[in-house]
């Protein structure tokens, strides 16, 4: 009787744990969460395929790449581009060369609906997106630096 | 006995998921009685180029042999140190650095004690360049030992510089206010030194004045970085400097060459109870630390004003019921006043962080300066806001 009682009670400990541990929501849960609340929230034309979200503060090196990637992929239709927690949109524009007012494809978020609300919200995002709904999202990051890499690969595969 | 062993479990689970919390209560909460009012007397406005934005990170007034006041920043965009004359706000001139490994690859910080001797923090290097009015670097100061051991942030300071933190110079030296950025564990309170002094004349660095143990001890989770940074300012007599810690009410007062601080409360009207953060800190992510700085009360910078004999202190009121959507930014920002003698005088609610860049902030003649974030997007201007103290009738 006691040792079914205390496999009972094992068990019964077992459930508690799992049960806690998976209502722990992921961080890539919360970023896909809190990246599809924003963009309902923006009017993204529907042929757009990628959103790159950039930050104006965090990963200096990261940034700097998502910076590069803006100046040479701005005019991409494809695209749509989200600036994000800016220090400074002067600035911004002088690096890149572009006025930003003359970018349909480009949304500047003063309010930090995309902010994702995880430590990642320091590193340029690449969203893929289908009709407005997030497919899949990677960061640009020290761990892996070859987000924008493989994002420029599939816009050239696009073109082919 | 099986009632008590289920007790001595539990008891034991609840010690190991538990971590030691502080709580700083504010004795004189309601209690302090105002004479003086804080009121906006003037605004300053520059105009800036295409190179420049506003809310810059430093800034020095900076006043020639003739008397000649300047209002210089740092641009780290364009690695320039600006000049305006204060008085007019006439543009004058640019200081530019060359950038790279011979140069000044990521400036942070400066003081210009004359146009010859112009110090920059080169954060990228941790260390301090000598240079001159040409821009030429005339020396490097390591701050970190060249980076040797690797683990250095556990045995120097970080700097974190902004113009409401500045560089002070005092008998000689360059004193340099710096931080842990993290929880400081139990055997690195006696040992971990916040503050570096560059010898002027021998150019060596010595390290002092280490962090409270009643508020930074006890491996309290203080995570994040914001809750460990030290705001320095210059006490009247010279030789003594004034600490505010961000989670304490009080300032911390300390001889120049030693180590015995003492206590002086220096709080808010309105300021509760500042907690450490529950947990862990090595399990206390980015995002934790963030909610808890923007729900506590928490103070920075302390600015005497030499003209009127007051210290203003700033204090950033905690959101409690703070949405996802809250920043850091969205804090009330008061301007606490204070007599010479620490003696409360007053408080002024001026706004949030999303207008009143209060890390850009310091004393002139006029009063405090603090640098306005108006709502002009296309960042042409740099407004400075000032404001006087005003006794209050009875």
């Amino acid at each position: 009787m006691r040792v079914i009682r205390n496999c009972f009670m094992a068990l019964l400990s077992c459930i508690f744990v799992v049960t806690f541990y998976s209502c722990k929501k992921s961080a890539h849960e919360i970023e896909t969460q809190n990246l599809s609340s924003a963009i309902s929230k923006v009017n993204i034309a529907n042929h757009s395929k990628w959103i790159v979200i950039l930050p104006g503060l965090g990963c200096h090196g990261c940034i700097q790449e998502g910076e590069d990637f803006v100046k040479k992929y701005i005019q991409n239709k494809s695209i749509f581009f989200v600036l994000t927690n800016i220090s400074s949109l002067k600035i911004l524009q002088q690096k890149i060369g572009v006025q930003i007012k003359n970018c349909p494809n480009v949304y500047v978020d003063y309010d930090g609906l995309f902010n994702t609300h995880t430590d990642n919200n320091v590193y340029p995002c690449i969203v893929s997106v289908e009709n407005g709904k997030v497919i899949e999202h990677e960061f640009q990051s020290p761990k892996n630096g070859a987000a924008f890499y493989n994002l420029r690969s599939k816009i050239i595969m696009e073109k082919q | 006995m099986k009632t008590k062993l289920i007790c001595i479990f539990i008891s034991l689970l609840t010690v190991a998921c538990t971590n030691n919390t502080v709580e700083i209560k504010n004795g004189k909460k309601g209690l302090l009685k105002t004479t003086y009012s804080l009121e906006l007397t003037a605004t300053k406005e520059l105009s800036l180029d295409t190179l420049t934005a506003p809310k810059i990170q430093y800034s020095q007034i900076y006043a020639d042999s003739v008397g000649n006041r300047y209002f210089t920043f740092l641009n780290d965009y364009n690695n320039s140190i600006y000049f305006y004359d204060y008085t007019t706000l006439k543009f004058i001139k640019t200081i530019r650095f060359e950038k790279g490994t011979k140069g000044i690859k990521s400036p942070k910080g400066f003081y210009i004690k004359n146009m010859d001797s112009i110090f920059i923090y080169n954060k990228s290097m941790v260390e301090i360049v000598l240079a001159n009015q040409r821009g030429e670097i005339l020396k490097r100061i390591s701050l970190n030992n060249k980076g040797i051991p690797k683990d250095w942030t556990q045995m120097y300071p970080q700097y974190h510089f902004e113009t409401a933190n500045p560089f002070m110079e005092v008998s000689g030296k360059l004193l340099l206010t710096g931080q842990y950025f993290g929880s400081l564990t139990e055997p690195m309170i006696p040992s971990f030194k916040f503050r570096a002094q560059v010898d002027l004349n021998t150019m060596k660095v010595d390290f002092r004045h280490t962090y409270p143990a009643e508020l930074y001890g006890s491996d309290y989770n203080w995570e994040g970085g914001a809750f460990t940074e030290v705001y320095a300012e210059l006490h009247p007599d010279g030789d003594k400097l004034i600490y505010s810690f961000p989670v304490s009410h009080d300032v911390y007062i300390v001889g120049i060459n030693s180590d015995t601080y003492r206590k002086v409360y220096a709080g808010s009207n309105v300021a509760g109870t500042i907690h450490s953060i529950e947990g862990n800190p090595r399990k206390t992510d980015g995002q934790k630390s963030v909610a808890h700085y923007i729900r506590e009360d928490l103070y920075s910078a302390i600015r005497y004003d030499k003209y009127r004999q007051v210290y203003y202190r700033f204090f950033l009121k905690g959101i409690p019921n703070a949405s996802f959507a809250t920043t850091m930014d969205d804090k009330p920002v008061s301007v606490i006043i204070m007599d010479k003698d620490f003696h409360y005088l007053g408080e002024k609610v001026i706004g949030t962080g999303r207008n009143w860049y209060w890390q850009n902030s310091f004393v002139t003649q006029e009063g405090l300066n603090i640098e306005y974030l108006d709502k002009d997007r296309d960042e042409k201007h740099l407004t400075l806001k000032i404001f006087t103290i005003k006794k209050n009738k009875k």
